[in-house]
């Protein structure tokens, strides 16, 4: 038989045969289940609730402790708004002399009421000779940008 | 000192056009090379001069006025857009918030909702088919979605213990929302995107059967403040996000860092994804994300009173 | 600092401010094709006010319904700090949830929620 090219090979199976055919499907690795991930979801929730719940009871404490701060403060500036008011009230009274110096009959700080009880003067009253930005500020507090 | 106050406001509505700017062009960087091409890059340096480029553009176009449209509302609408996009940054806690609201979330949901009164105005006023077809979706679409942003914003307010954004930064000291309240941070980006008609969702601008929505019939120095408005309801969408749900404390570069990943997940999302279908879109919002909410705004106003979790004051 | 209404009166004037840029620096030179409302490029047929899906009108409706639920749920979370009835009030929460969600599977039954038939 007359051979063709000296060194043709025909293309023959490998030796030992082919291997078994690759017919199960092979997916990637998916990683893990389902249930995994779901338990592993509520895993973090729990965690994470319980660490929102501890930093809100610390917050509530803070919230109680502030209180308890502005309720021990509440005397001394009860006291400084006391004194405050009674200094501006004499300022008041002063300025109210010099104005009305040649009115005749004119009693300076008498009450325009029929009782000698003591009334703390509104805002409007005792700040009537201050700026007009003071009764602002005062009557609107410090909510004046909102 | 008046008028230092009105230059402080600019200072402040000022950068927010900036970055508005610059989202843009980070965009269409993302996506060029997303699709394998380079974006733009011929105007300034990597192109970084682009987003002028395209401002002074869209305010040197002759801006249309449509023969039967209705022209007071037709320009009225862009400006409101705006001029809500602006208002909704008053309250961000960007490390001080620029007015500090007690009830910042009820002031976020109210602004927010009348964002949609521009969209409709706009499509109506232009008195063309597409207009008022593409608003009626985005209405739609807007209105369903703003139910679960609302009803998952009250869970979490149930779980901080107020409506101010500041209280949110303190409640997350230690660790940050997102991890108890997972699946709601997920519907919430979720309906974010929904809500600003961004892309999976954007049914408004379908370019195959509505030309662009809405705003087809604007044009130059009014489209551009729609655009504007849209890309800056982004942005707050996303600092909202951020202070809602991983606000960890509001360092500027923390936070700033945390909105920019957000905002690339907004880009990577209209690189990927295909457009829904509408019916599709409205289930999800009312069979799925509603239900879903209203379950967990139960647990959730549950959970604080069994374990003694009400949030403080502080 | 400013109040809030003194900050709508500036971005307003911003925006203000911007369209008038828009409308005034472009030169305008409008003609009939321009300013004819967009359809593809043929000429307009018919009134744009056309009639429209009355899907759209009920999602309005249910967002109305589910909006106002949120309006009454509102103030709950400030009551958990400032009410001295935190359990009546939690009930009474829990009810109107439960009855709205009632309401929801209502809708649901009825096909109010099927976009297309």
């Amino acid at each position: 038989m007359a051979t063709g090219a000296a060194g043709h090979k025909q293309d023959l199976p490998p030796k030992g045969g082919y291997g078994p055919i690759e017919y199960a499907r092979r997916l990637p690795r998916r990683g893990p289940s389902g249930y995994a991930l779901f338990a592993l979801g509520i895993g973090v929730a729990i965690y994470g609730y319980a660490k929102l719940f501890a930093t809100n009871r610390r917050r509530r404490e803070d919230w109680a402790e502030e209180i308890e701060v502005q309720v021990s403060l509440l005397p001394l500036h009860k006291a400084e708004q006391d004194r405050l008011i009674l200094r501006q009230y004499r300022a008041n009274l002063e300025e109210e002399a010099k104005i009305m110096e040649g009115v005749e009959g004119w009693v300076v700080g008498e009450s325009v009421y029929q009782n000698e009880k003591w009334h703390t003067p509104p805002p409007v009253e005792i700040l009537n000779l201050r700026p007009h930005e003071d009764m602002v500020r005062k009557v609107y507090g410090y909510n004046y940008n909102i | 000192m008046f008028y230092l106050s009105v230059l402080h406001a600019f200072l402040y509505f000022i950068p927010v056009l900036l970055a508005v700017a610059f989202l843009t062009l980070t965009e269409r960087k993302i996506i060029g090379y997303v699709q394998l091409r380079k974006g733009p890059n011929v105007v300034g340096p990597y192109g970084l001069l682009q987003p002028i480029a395209d401002g002074v553009k869209l305010f040197i176009k002759e801006p249309i006025k449509p023969a039967s449209s209705n022209p007071w509302v037709f320009f009225f609408a862009p400006m409101l857009a705006l001029i809500l996009a602006f208002l909704l940054w008053m309250p961000v806690p960007i490390m001080d918030a620029f007015i500090e609201l007690n009830f910042a979330v009820l002031f976020v949901l109210a602004i927010s909702s009348l964002s949609v009164y521009s969209i409709m105005a706009s499509g109506w006023s232009s008195n063309s088919k597409y207009a008022l077809l593409g608003a009626l979706r985005a209405v739609a679409q807007m209105v369903s979605y703003e139910v679960s942003l609302g009803l998952i914003i009250l869970s979490l307010v149930c779980l901080v213990g107020g409506f101010n954004l500041s209280q949110f930064s303190c409640a997350q000291e230690d660790t940050v929302l997102l991890l108890s309240c997972w699946p709601l941070g997920i519907m919430w980006f979720v309906s974010t995107v929904a809500e600003t008609n961004r892309s999976p969702f954007d049914l408004t601008e379908g370019e195959s059967e509505l030309v662009s929505g809405f705003n087809v019939e604007y044009s130059g120095g009014p489209f551009a403040l729609f655009f504007l408005a849209e890309y800056a309801n982004i942005l707050f969408m996303n600092a909202l996000s951020v202070v809602l749900f991983l606000s960890a404390h509001f360092t500027l570069l923390d936070m700033s860092f945390k909105v920019g990943i957000l905002a690339g997940l907004y880009v990577w999302f209209r690189a990927s994804y295909p457009r829904f279908r509408y019916d599709q879109l409205m289930h999800l919002a009312w069979k799925s994300f509603l239900p879903m909410s209203l379950g967990l705004l139960m647990l959730n106003f549950s959970l604080p009173l069994i374990f003694s979790g009400v949030g403080g004051n502080m | 600092m400013l109040s809030l209404s003194y900050l709508v009166g500036i971005a307003s004037a911003l925006v203000f401010l911007l369209l008038l840029v828009g409308l005034g620096l472009p030169s305008i030179y409008p003609d009939n094709e321009k300013l004819s409302a967009y359809e593809c490029g043929f000429d307009p047929m018919g009134s744009a006010r056309l009639p429209f899906s009355l899907r759209f009108f009920l999602v309005a409706i249910l967002f109305l319904l589910f909006d106002l639920e949120i309006a009454l749920i509102l103030p709950y979370p400030m009551g958990l700090l400032y009410s001295n009835h935190i359990f009546f009030n939690y009930w009474l929460v829990m009810l109107l949830i439960i009855v709205l969600t009632f309401g929801l599977m209502y809708e649901w039954l009825k096909g109010g929620l099927e976009w297309m038939e």
